[in-house]
C-alpha cells in the first residue's frame, strides 16, 4: 500500500497535537485512523473541536460515520461496537481521517454523544446507526428509525441479528391488511465453511 | 395524496396549523420511493420531512455473508442508473486491500476509466431529463434515453448485461472487448455532441425553464461543505473539487479534462455543470480511444482473478484455480481500507473491514444521495411544491443507493 508523504505528516500532526491518550495512528490507502487506547467522554467533545478549529488541519467536514459490531471478530474484546466518524478536510483531500472510537458501554446502555451541533450532517447518519445498531445518540433532536419499517423492532447490523431477519410482511386478503408473521423459509441458508490449509501467497 | 386535512378553530381568530402533506411514496416525480412528509402554510413549505427506507433490502447485512466476488454485483445495483461506477470503486477497495493495486494491467485501466465516463454520460443523461420532465419538459426525457440505450448496448456488447453488468472486477475487467466496439463507441460519441446541444437548445436558453430552476435551492459553499455534499452540488456552489483530479485512480491522473464550476449554486447552475460534465465524459472518452494499449484485461495472479475458460478446459492448474476461485474465493489479508471514486452523482465510497477470511466482515456503503436528500429540509424552506420537485431533481436522488438495496441473486 503506497504511503503518501502528506499522510505521513497529517498523521504526524495528528499523534502530536491530540493531547494525550491517542495510542497509534494507522495509515493505510485511502485514510488516516486514529486509534486511542480508551475512550473518554470527557474528551469526547476536545476532539471534536480539535477537527473542527484547529488551524492546521480544521474546518474538517464530516463525511461518513458508521458502526462496526466486533462480537464476532477478537475473544476478549473491551468494546463490542466500533464507532467510526470520517473526516474530510479541504487541506488534505487525497484521504481521509478516520476516527475509530471504541466505546465501553455498560451492560445495556449503549449511548453516545451526538456530534450533530458540530456536524449537520451527522444527523441522519446516527439515525441510520441507531436503527441499525441501537446505539442512542444523545442530544439529537430527531433520533426515530431511518431505514428499516415503521413498526420493526431489533437492529439488524449487529452480528447475533440473523440474516433472514425474525418476522416477514404480507398482506393479508382477509384481514385487508398487512400482517407480520415469523420468517419461514422453504430452504435454509447454505453456509459454507471453507478453512484452506494453504496460506495464500500474493505477489 | 392527501392525508389529515387540519381543521381550524370555528372562531374568527382562528389558529391555523400548518397543512401537512403526503407526497409520495408514489409519486411520479418522487425519484423512486420517497415519502415525503410536507408541512405547507399554503404553498410555501415550512418543513420537509423525508422518511426513506421503502426500497432497503439490506446490502450490508447481506455483503457480510458473501464472499468477495459474490458480493461485486450488489453494488451494481446500488445507484441503479450508473452502474459501473460503484462497480468500480469497490474493485478499487478489494484491489487495495489484497494488495495488488499496482498490477491491475495498464489496458484494463484505461477500459475501465472509457466505461466509467460512459456511465457517467448514462447517469447525466438520465439526471438532466427525468429532472426536465419532472418540471415539464417532456421531450428531452425521450431523446436522452435513446442515448442511453446506444450506451446500454456497448455495456451489452462488452458484459452481457444491459445495466448491471458486472464488469468491473477485482484485478481488472472481467473480459476483454469485442472486436468492433471501439469503433462503435468512437461513432457514438462523436454524434454525441450533437445530442447534448439538441437537448441543450430545448433546455438552457428557455425562458420557463430558467423561471423553475434559477435562484431556487441556493445553497452556499459553506454549508454545502458541511452538509457532506459532494460532486456537483459541492461544483455548483463554486468549489472546483473533483477527486478525479485530487485524488486520482486509475488512469485518470494521464488524462486531461476540466472540470465545471457554478457560481451562485442553485439548480441551474447544477444543470449546466451536469450537460458540461458530459461533454467532459465524451472528450476523456475520445481521449481514452486514442490511448487504448493492447494487453491483458486481468492481473496475471490466478488465485484472485478467474483464468479464461478455454484454458480452464485444457489446464490443470487453470482448472484448480477456477474452481478454489469460484467456491472459496481468495482470502484478504486483516485491514481495512476507505475507497472513495467520483461517481457521477458525487463521493460514492466504500469502507471495507476484513477479518482474514473470503468474506468481508464489515462493508459500509457511503452513499452520495444520502447526504443530498438530508438537506432537502434546509434547500426547500420557503420555497413552494412545484420547487420540491425541482430540487430532488437536482439533487439527483435515486433510492437504490439511498436506502442500500439489495436484489435476491
Amino acid at each position: 500500500m503506497e504511503l503518501d508523504f502528506k499522510q505521513i505528516f497529517v498523521s504526524n500532526y495528528l499523534v502530536s497535537s491530540i493531547p494525550q491518550r491517542c495510542s497509534s495512528v494507522f495509515i493505510t490507502a485511502g485514510f488516516v485512523k486514529l486509534n486511542f487506547s480508551d475512550f473518554f467522554i470527557d474528551r469526547f467533545e476536545l476532539y471534536l473541536l480539535f477537527f473542527k478549529l484547529d488551524f492546521q488541519i480544521g474546518n474538517s467536514v464530516l463525511f461518513d460515520l458508521w458502526a462496526t459490531d466486533l462480537s464476532l471478530l477478537f475473544r476478549n474484546f473491551k468494546s463490542r461496537f466500533a464507532v467510526t466518524y470520517l473526516f474530510f478536510n479541504l487541506y488534505y483531500p487525497y484521504f481521509r481521517v478516520a476516527w475509530n472510537v471504541l466505546p465501553r458501554f455498560s451492560r445495556a446502555c449503549f449511548l453516545l454523544p451526538t456530534v450533530v451541533n458540530y456536524y449537520w450532517s451527522a444527523g441522519w447518519l446516527e439515525r441510520e446507526i441507531f436503527d441499525l445498531f441501537g446505539i442512542k445518540f444523545s442530544g439529537n433532536p430527531d433520533l426515530r428509525r431511518l431505514l428499516t419499517d415503521y413498526g420493526f423492532s431489533g437492529y439488524p447490523l449487529r452480528k447475533d441479528f440473523p440474516l433472514t431477519g425474525y418476522t416477514q410482511v404480507r398482506y393479508d386478503d382477509e384481514l385487508k391488511t398487512v400482517v407480520s408473521e415469523p420468517v419461514s423459509l422453504t430452504q435454509g441458508y447454505r453456509y459454507f465453511e471453507f478453512f484452506s490449509p494453504w496460506k495464500l501467497i500474493f505477489l | 395524496m392527501l392525508s389529515n386535512i387540519v381543521v381550524s378553530n370555528s372562531s374568527y381568530t382562528n389558529s391555523l396549523k400548518n397543512f401537512t402533506m403526503n407526497f409520495g411514496p408514489q409519486h411520479p416525480a418522487a425519484h423512486g420511493v420517497l415519502r415525503l412528509v410536507l408541512e405547507l402554510s399554503g404553498e410555501v413549505i415550512i418543513r420537509a420531512d423525508p422518511h426513506i427506507g421503502l426500497l432497503h433490502r439490506g446490502t450490508e447485512k447481506l455483503i457480510e455473508h458473501k464472499n468477495y466476488t459474490q458480493a461485486l454485483p450488489y453494488f451494481d445495483r446500488l445507484d441503479y442508473v450508473s452502474m459501473m461506477a460503484q462497480e468500480h470503486c469497490y474493485s478499487l477497495a478489494v484491489e487495495s486491500l489484497l494488495g495488488i493495486k499496482s498490477l491491475v494491467p495498464i489496458r484494463a485501466q484505461f477500459i475501465r476509466v472509457l466505461f466509467a465516463e460512459l456511465t457517467r454520460v448514462l447517469n447525466h443523461l438520465l439526471a438532466i431529463t427525468t429532472h426536465a420532465l419532472d418540471v415539464g419538459a417532456l421531450t428531452p426525457f425521450l431523446w436522452a434515453f435513446e442515448e442511453r440505450e446506444r450506451i446500454m448496448e456497448f455495456y451489452e456488447r462488452v458484459s452481457g448485461a444491459r445495466m448491471h453488468a458486472a464488469y468491473f472486477r477485482p484485478g481488472g475487467v472481467s473480459q476483454d472487448l469485442p472486436i468492433g466496439i471501439l469503433e462503435d463507441i468512437y461513432v457514438f460519441t462523436n454524434n454525441f455532441f450533437a445530442r447534448i446541444l439538441e437537448i441543450e437548445e430545448l433546455l438552457t436558453n428557455n425562458r420557463i425553464w430558467k423561471q423553475r430552476l434559477v435562484n431556487i435551492g441556493v445553497i452556499s459553499l459553506s454549508d454545502a461543505l458541511d452538509f457532506g455534499f459532494s460532486g456537483v452540488m459541492l461544483r455548483g456552489s463554486g468549489l472546483a473539487f473533483d477527486i478525479r483530479r485530487f485524488a486520482p485512480y486509475d488512469v485518470y491522473s494521464q488524462l486531461s479534462f476540466s472540470v465545471p464550476v457554478g457560481q451562485t449554486g442553485d439548480c441551474y447552475d447544477r444543470y449546466l455543470i451536469r450537460i458540461e460534465e458530459m461533454r467532459q465524459s465524451s472528450k476523456l472518452i475520445l481521449e481514452c480511444l486514442n490511448k487504448m494499449p493492447l494487453g491483458s484485461v486481468k492481473i496475471d495472479d490466478k488465485k484472485t482473478s478467474a483464468p479464461s475458460r478455454n484454458i480452464m478446459k485444457f489446464s490443470m492448474e487453470s482448472l484448480i484455480h477456477h474452481f478454489k476461485f469460484y467456491t472459496e474465493n481468495y482470502n484478504t489479508p486483516r485491514g481495512e481500507i476507505y475507497c472513495f471514486i467520483e461517481a457521477p452523482k458525487g463521493e460514492f465510497a466504500v469502507f471495507l473491514k476484513s477479518d482474514g477470511t473470503n468474506k468481508p466482515y464489515r462493508c459500509r456503503i457511503r452513499a452520495p444521495g444520502f447526504f443530498h436528500l438530508q438537506a432537502l429540509d434546509y434547500m426547500s424552506k420557503n420555497h413552494m411544491i412545484s420547487d420540491i420537485v425541482t430540487i430532488i431533481g437536482t439533487q439527483d436522488i435515486v433510492f437504490g443507493e439511498i436506502d442500500r438495496l439489495f436484489e435476491l441473486f
